[in-house]
């Protein structure tokens, strides 16, 4: 029998947040492996802290401007090995997000919105939050 | 305070472009923009990215864009801390 693919995460914080385990990809195949608080809320499909713009594609990607003041936008390569995800995904930069989301646990990395969370199924239950491949 | 955001002639080419580009490239092909006109298309970024360089354009001077996809012009986030 074929394992499920899906990444499952108890929640984490205090409140208590969802959240999923991303990994952001390099043009020289770096890796950078974060923790994003899940926010069905968020328009921005992925916000990152200002020193992983590094791992940004060398060519700008449309900004927005948010309560939190802009947010730095460029292309970021998103792989979630456990449900086979990978794709180019227009994310964004701000230290200010990224510090709101540490205080409910300071191994935050930053969010992931709604944009990126609807390239894939995800829901939860009492005890966790979950991720799977996107359904056909 | 919530002040205008400052935008990038290619960005606010792309806003009236975007109807163009939508009928024009299937949907999810990358785009890129340059002096307010579309440079490229590719199936993917890095693609993309390597007819740029072919063609002598830096890549950190254009816009990427995706046909077919609606960006936010403004993020509301729902975390404490805001400095609305």
């Amino acid at each position: 029998m074929t394992p499920a693919l899906i990444q499952r995460n108890p929640y984490r914080g205090v409140p208590e947040r969802a959240f999923v385990r991303v990994r952001l990809l390099d043009t020289k195949g770096m890796e950078r492996d974060l923790e994003l608080l899940a926010d069905t809320g968020n328009p921005c499909a992925i916000i990152v802290g200002r020193n992983d713009t590094a791992f940004m594609a060398p060519i700008p990607g449309y900004s927005v401007w948010s309560n939190f003041g802009a947010l730095t936008a460029g292309w970021l390569q998103v792989v979630i090995p456990e449900i086979g995800f990978d794709q180019q995904v227009l994310g964004y930069a701000s230290d200010e997000v990224v510090s709101a989301a540490q205080e409910s646990d300071p191994d935050f990395g930053g969010l992931i919105g709604l944009p990126l969370l609807r390239m894939m199924q995800y829901g939860g239950d009492s005890d966790s939050f979950w991720i799977r491949p996107a359904g056909k | 305070m919530i002040t205008e955001h400052h935008r990038s002639p290619d960005e606010i080419a792309y806003r009236n472009l975007k109807p163009t580009i939508d009928r024009t490239y299937s949907k999810g092909r990358f785009i890129a923009i340059h002096n307010q006109q579309v440079v490229g298309d590719a199936a993917t970024l890095p693609e993309l990215l390597a007819k740029l360089a072919a063609e002598g354009l830096n890549s950190k001077e254009c816009l990427a864009v995706q046909s077919g996809v609606d960006y936010p012009e403004f993020a509301y986030i729902l975390l404490s801390g805001a400095k609305t």
